[in-house]
This record gives C-alpha cells, structure tokens and sequence, in this order.
C-alpha cells in the first residue's frame, strides 16, 4: 500500500466532512448516484476518480470502468473551482478547466463543488443543543462581524500603503494576471514538447538510413 | 478442514459440525462492537485494507455484487455507490446478528433501493449459477468450516468474466514485524478484548484463527483448484493481510 492510496482516502474523507455538513450538496451528490467522474490535474498529472452517491463521495484512486466525464485543468483552476466565492461555472466556461465527456454532468458536479456551503450552526447543534448552538454561533456572528469590520479597516489601510505607495506586493488583478500567464506558458511548454517530440520522431527513420 | 472431519476453531481441533455454532457465538457476542474490535485489531487500517480491495474489485456501475461476510457493511456501502440505482449488491452474512447490524446502518446511511439482504453460509450460496459480476468475502473466509466449500460455491454464483476478492488476515512476511504482530495479538488484544467488550474469550479467537488461516500460497492454490484463473495475491501492511484475486473466465 503506498503514500498516494493513504493520500486519496485522506482526500475523500476531508471532501465528505464538507458534504455531511451540507444537506443540499449531499442531495444534490446522491442524484449522480454512480455516475464517475474524473478529475485530472495537469502538471504533476493526477487523475483521481469521484464517484457520488447517497451518504458518501467515493475518491478512487483506480476505476476499471470509463469515466462518463473528466475535469482537467491545473492545480490552481481546480482549486477554484471548490471554493465559494467565484462561480464555478465561470471557471468551467472561461476554458481554465476543460470538460470532456459528458458535460451537463461535469457542469453539474462542478457547480456542486462550488456550492459546497457549511452551516456551522446545525453541526454545532449536534454536540450541544439547538438553543445553546444559535446562541454560540449570535455571539460568533457579532465577534466575528466586529472583527471582520475592525481587520478589514486595518487590512485595507496596510494593503493601499503596501501595494500603492510602497509597491512592495502586487494587486489582486496584477496576481491573477500572473496566474493566468502561468497557465498559458504552461500550455505554450506542452504544445512545443509535442512539436519537438513530432520533429524528432519524424527525423528518426533518416537516422537508421545512415 | 481435515481428513477425519475435524477442523480449527482457532488453535483447538473441533469437529466439523461445531465449528460454525462456536463461531456464530463469537459473533454474536461481538455483533453490536464489531467496528470496534475492527479498529482496535487494526489500529484503524482496516479502512485502507477495504479501500485497495474495493480498487481492485474495479465494480462499475450496472453491475451485480455479491458481499460474503458482509459484518456492518463497510464493502456493500462503497459498492451500494458504485454500482449506481440500476446495480444490485446482495449484502449477506451467516450471522443474522451481524445482518441486523450491517442492515441498521446502510439504512442510516440512506444507502437503500439497490441493496438487499440474504443471510447465507458461504459453502452453499442459495443463488443461481453465473449470477454476480463480482463476489467479495473480507475478513470471513477463516471463519468458514470448509473453505474449499464456500470457494467452489463462489466459483459457481460468479459469471464468466467475474472475479472473486478475498480480504483476509495472512502470513506476515516480515520478521520483525511478526514479533510485535504475535505480542499485540496473543497478549494484548485479549486483554484488550476483556477491557473494551467484556469478552476476552472471543478476542483470543479472532487472533488464533488469523493463525490457522491458510497463509497467501496456499489460499492461492485453493482458489485455483475451485477453477479460478489468473489468481494472485496482494500483500499489505508486510503481510499482515493479504488481498486475494481471481478470475472466472
């Protein structure tokens, strides 16, 4: 049994904390029941396979059968794709994550992915009790409202100083733009690989004539 | 099983016809803490076991699954998602204590509709020939009076193309690993056993019995005479376990 297999059950157990905490995505999942999807991320070149159902969403790291869909994109586009703050479509459409197969199921699943929101008051409720769980999670709120409004203050002020007069980080736009010239270059390197490789398969057979 | 009809029940020789009522003891006692006694005889890597064994059952989705030695489920609740609401897996036991269990929690986990219940002895399947695409038996096989029996009957419910999986306890191939592996079995898990399950009797079964089970060899051999082709074998944890594969062709 090697470190990989030990990496996906970890994978799938981390995945499935954040659907049982979610009643829609859990749902929503046990409506692709068996359906398998392929997710594969370019550059280290990982391919897993996400097979939903009711309760559970198996992470395999071998499926026998052929996948109805695959997700490919790099790391950084798949790992947008699970958070909630961007649209996941957007991600799917904006050709950073290219869909083969079947794909209303991989628009499907990704919007789910995307969706994944947790309400930590249910999950709380679980261990102390509905009255005392809204209770903990008012008084969090209001901490928290506070405090997000408190840092955000300060954040902002740290942020202009930093990135518009001392020029020391860049902008959010500047990060993206960065990111996404990454994907291209990686792209661009893939393409000329291939070409070179076509080249040198093409002057190979003049080779033996000598 | 032997010549004279005897066989094991751990390291005492018993004759044939006791062993499964002693071993429907031991199971009924630990039926309502077997997913402990599970980790505890483990140290949790049970789940990783049963993860690389559903991997190499490679179930897809339409097919037909036959889950021998079902316990609570963790096989049958995995190939329940794989197989999709058009698949079928038939979650089966001897034990109808440990069926009971195994049924409680596929229904708590909202796993229904695809699944059903038969509580069966593996040595003789009440299922028709060429019947299941896949047949699995995880941590069962060395409770079974006469495996040779049971892996024949298995042999027989599979269709062409079918392949059989077999989870079980096997041979430690690594020295070092076998001395602490005999300590915690033989002196700790009782003793565990007594703590957790009030049951030290039953704990210093399961460990005897993973002793006399027939090391990765000689089961391999045991499923080619019951006809399966291209057998083989998977060590995990230094041969701690070992998955069994074969094919019906």
């Amino acid at each position: 049994m090697s470190i990989p297999e030990l990496a996906f059950a970890g994978l799938e157990e981390a995945l499935n904390q954040y659907v049982t905490l979610d009643p829609k995505a859990a749902a929503a999942l046990a409506k692709l029941h068996g359906r398998a999807i392929a997710l594969e991320i370019a550059g280290p070149e990982i391919r897993l396979f996400l097979i939903p159902g009711p309760g559970r969403l198996q992470v395999l790291r071998l499926y026998e059968g052929e996948p109805e869909c695959v997700l490919r994109g790099s790391p950084m586009a798949l790992a947008r794709l699970s958070t909630a703050n961007e649209k996941a479509v957007d991600q799917l459409f904006s050709g950073q994550i290219s869909i083969t197969g079947d794909t209303e199921l991989g628009r499907r699943f990704g919007e789910i992915l995307g969706a994944l929101n947790i309400d930590w008051e249910e999950h709380l409720a679980a261990h102390v009790g509905d009255f005392v769980a809204h209770d903990i999670v008012d008084g969090a709120r209001f901490i928290a409202e506070r405090g997000r409004r408190t840092v955000d203050s300060v954040g902002q002020s740290i942020a202009q100083y930093i990135q518009t007069e001392s020029k020391l980080l860049p902008e959010r736009p500047e990060v993206q733009d960065f990111v996404a010239k990454i994907d291209t270059l990686r792209d661009d390197f893939d393409r000329l690989q291939a070409r070179i490789d076509r080249l040198r398969n093409q002057t190979a057979p003049s080779n033996n004539e000598k | 099983m032997t010549e004279n009809n005897s066989t094991h029940f751990g390291f005492e020789t018993v004759n044939a016809t006791e062993k499964a009522g002693r071993v429907r003891q031991v199971f009924d006692s630990v039926a309502s803490r077997y997913d402990i006694m599970n980790d505890l005889m483990s140290f949790g890597v049970h789940r990783l076991w049963k993860r690389y064994a559903i991997e190499l059952a490679g179930v897809r989705k339409g097919q037909k699954v036959l889950d021998l030695a079902a316990g609570t489920g963790d096989l049958s609740a995995r190939f329940a998602g794989l197989v999709g609401p058009k698949g079928e897996v038939v979650f089966s036991d001897i034990n109808a204590a440990m069926l009971e269990q195994g049924r409680q929690r596929m229904a708590n986990d909202g796993l229904v509709g695809n699944v059903r219940y038969v509580q069966a002895d593996a040595q003789y399947l009440p299922f028709p020939d060429n019947h299941f695409d896949c047949v699995t038996i995880a941590f069962g096989l060395r409770n079974v009076t006469d495996k040779q029996l049971a892996l024949n009957s298995m042999y027989r419910v599979l269709k062409p193309g079918g392949r059989l999986l077999v989870l079980e306890f096997s041979k430690v191939d690594m020295q070092p690993l076998k001395t602490t592996y005999d300590f915690y079995s033989f002196k700790l898990l009782p003793k565990i056993g007594k703590f957790v399950a009030n049951d030290e009797e039953s704990y210093r079964y399961l460990a005897e019995s993973i002793r006399m089970h027939p090391d990765q060899e000689t089961l391999k051999g045991m499923m080619d005479k019951a006809g399966f082709e291209r057998s083989e074998f998977f060590n995990l944890t230094g041969g701690v376990v070992a998955v069994h594969r074969g094919y019906k062709f």
